[in-house]
């Protein structure tokens, strides 16, 4: 019998069995990982929340989850407000307001749209960007990343920039060829401006201004995506 | 046409006014500090001293000014009490950088004492110190000695002293040993009391070596404003018995260089026996910061924080700041649970400010961020942009790629 068994090991078909008993194993590991990840998140919210609210948020995460939508999102909205201590209705509301722009976005930047440009324009759309112009900025932009000018243009909004300064100040720079390092560079510009007390508008628009006139200056273009400096500034890419 | 009615003074003049007025008020000052007792500041003296000077020593005075490291720094300190056995002590202070580990410390404290004289006196003590540090902690090493007194039974001349101090956020600790060493033998001292009868002051030990051992402790609490802290000196004195003293001192900042110490307890004398310097309540005033501090070394410092993506999605954040005690970051790649940051002290060549630092691994995407400086409230970290969050508030974006 055991040298029987010891042959049917040595067969193909019982390396096959083995095989198969590997992958079985690997799977249900898998599965125990992800299942366990699913409950500490579950957990994190648990230790924070009552069970209604709990129920509520992971209700509007699984809605995000089944349109596509990064629903991690919605949960760390829940737990930013448990860290800021803001009333259970209230993070509710700040979950459902983030699932619509997050929805509302998907819907301006088409199914295309990466996970990463959903939340950046999210958060653009949340500081008061309106949905309909995303669509100019992809028109722009074609077949390249948004992450960088939605992350710029909501610096911008939350300064204190007009939405309308906002919109010209970004899209000249785009049209004119800025790649993300420089538009970096431009918000860290407009960052140390508004800082200095200089009104928001006038730097936006100045700083633009003067990135699109390097750009569109033969041997003065800064179309290279050199990463920004600490303080944002280089010898080239410097504004007078 | 209009005429202004106020004369209008030249700079100079403004100046040349002001200065009496600032004497002025200093001597005033020292009259009303006079009703209370000195704090001595003969014993050992030397860097992380935060019982006297709140800011530990001239150098950690500069850190706080926001200055270089390299360059005079100075510090002042006076105070008087006519009935104790050191009336009015006056100290000054210097200590040059050369370089961002290395420093040339020298101290000059002018008293006047009742110790061994037949009538009051004044004692002058040079100190010459060489300072080693590294970030938060150092040792020094040097020497004083009394340059206008003489040998006599109690006073020695010279004094080799070593310490080390240490500092993390708002404690610090220093730790000093003193060593009086006998160099000359002790000669006979005549004093003077009138042209006709000399007065002998007879000496008792003599020869060379050493004579007496002081240790002192130190342990200090500062945030803000604000400091606290006590001091226990021990002194081992051949054929006498060990003496030992505990003083307590708490400082506040009136001005942005001045600081206003008052003190409780005991204090060791520069004399060898179990005498105190002061025993009673006291107030001293210090003055310190940094001078000649070249105008272009003068950094534009803004805290920010900066994020360093390197392999495998590590993270380090790195905020710089001045006079910060702590800094928590909280984010979604913390669950919104708050990250202390670490201290890990100044940079070797660019001291100005203190790094905090925090390890993190970050998934690629896009991460929202808040920063805490001394439990303040959360706000967006400066040098990251901001957006909005659902919660109505603004956070912090990294972009990991």
């Amino acid at each position: 019998m055991r040298r029987a068994s010891n042959a049917a090991l040595r067969t193909g078909s019982g390396c096959r069995q083995l095989l198969a008993g590997a992958v079985a194993l690997l799977v249900a590991i898998s599965l125990h990982v992800v299942a366990r990840d699913a409950q500490a998140s579950d957990a994190r919210l648990t230790n924070r929340f009552a069970p209604q609210t709990v129920a509520e948020i992971e209700r509007l995460a699984e809605e995000a989850r089944s349109l596509g939508l990064p629903a991690d999102r919605i949960v760390n909205v829940a737990l930013e407000g448990a860290n800021r201590r803001i009333p259970p209705e209230r993070v509710i509301e700040a979950a459902r307001r983030q699932l619509a722009s997050l929805r509302s976005a998907r819907a301006s930047l088409g199914a295309t749209a990466s996970e990463s440009e959903l939340v950046a324009a999210a958060g653009l759309l949340l500081a008061g960007y309106p949905a309909d112009s995303l669509a100019a900025l992809r028109a722009v932009r074609r077949g390249k990343p948004l992450v960088v000018p939605f992350v710029v243009m909501a610096d911008f909004l939350v300064r204190g920039v007009p939405v309308a300064t906002t919109h010209a100040s970004v899209m000249d720079a785009m049209r004119a060829g800025a790649s993300d390092a420089s538009l970096m560079r431009l918000r860290e510009r407009v960052e140390r401006d508004v800082t200095s007390g200089l009104p928001p508008s006038l730097s936006a628009s100045e700083r633009s201004r003067a990135l699109v006139v390097q750009l569109r200056t033969p041997g003065g273009l800064d179309r290279s995506p050199t990463p920004s400096s600490p303080t944002g500034d280089t010898k080239k890419g410097r504004i007078p | 046409m209009t005429s202004n009615s106020r004369p209008r003074y030249p700079r100079f003049a403004r100046l040349v006014c002001r200065w009496p007025i600032v004497l002025a008020g200093a001597l005033m000052l020292q009259i009303g500090t006079a009703t209370l007792a000195v704090a001595s500041t003969h014993a050992t003296s030397g860097p992380g001293l935060a019982m006297l000077q709140p800011f530990g020593s001239p150098d950690q005075a500069a850190r706080d000014a926001g200055a270089g490291m390299r360059g005079w720094a100075y510090e002042l300190a006076t105070s008087g009490a006519p009935w104790e056995p050191t009336p009015f002590v006056a100290s000054g202070r210097t200590l040059f950088w050369s370089r961002a580990h290395f420093g040339l410390e020298t101290a000059l404290n002018v008293s006047a004492s009742r110790f061994e004289r037949a009538q009051e006196g004044t004692d002058t003590d040079l100190a010459l110190r060489l300072h080693v540090r590294s970030n938060d902690r150092g040792a020094w090493f040097g020497v004083w000695r009394a340059i206008d007194r003489p040998t006599t039974a109690s006073i020695v001349p010279v004094h080799a002293e070593a310490g080390a101090w240490w500092r993390r956020g708002p404690v610090s600790l220093n730790l000093a040993l003193e060593q009086a060493v006998r160099v000359a033998p002790s000669v006979q001292v005549t004093a003077t009391t009138d042209s006709l009868r000399p007065v002998i002051v007879t000496p008792i030990f003599e020869g060379r070596g050493r004579a007496a051992t002081t240790s002192r402790l130190e342990m200090a609490w500062g945030r803000g404003a604000w400091t606290v802290g006590v001091a226990g000196t021990t002194r081992m004195t051949p054929g006498l018995a060990t003496n030992r003293w505990l003083r307590a001192k708490a400082g506040v900042r009136i001005a942005p260089e001045i600081w206003l110490v008052a003190a409780a307890g005991s204090e060791a004398s520069d004399a060898l026996g179990a005498r105190a310097a002061a025993k009673g309540p006291s107030l001293t005033l210090v003055m310190n910061g940094i001078r000649s501090r070249p105008k272009q070394e003068r950094p534009s410092f803004e805290p920010r924080l900066e994020a360093h993506v390197g392999a495998r999605n590590r993270v380090r954040f790195e905020w710089r700041q001045r006079g910060a005690h702590s800094v928590e970051l909280s984010g979604d790649f913390s669950g919104w649970e708050p990250r202390p940051l670490e201290c890990i002290g100044a940079e070797a060549w660019r001291l100005d400010a203190e790094i905090w630092r925090l390890d993190a691994v970050l998934e690629p995407g896009i991460h929202h961020l808040l920063i805490r400086i001394d439990g303040g409230p959360w706000a967006p970290p400066a040098g990251l942009p901001g957006t909005s969050d659902a919660l109505y508030g603004t956070v912090g974006v990294l972009t990991i790629e």
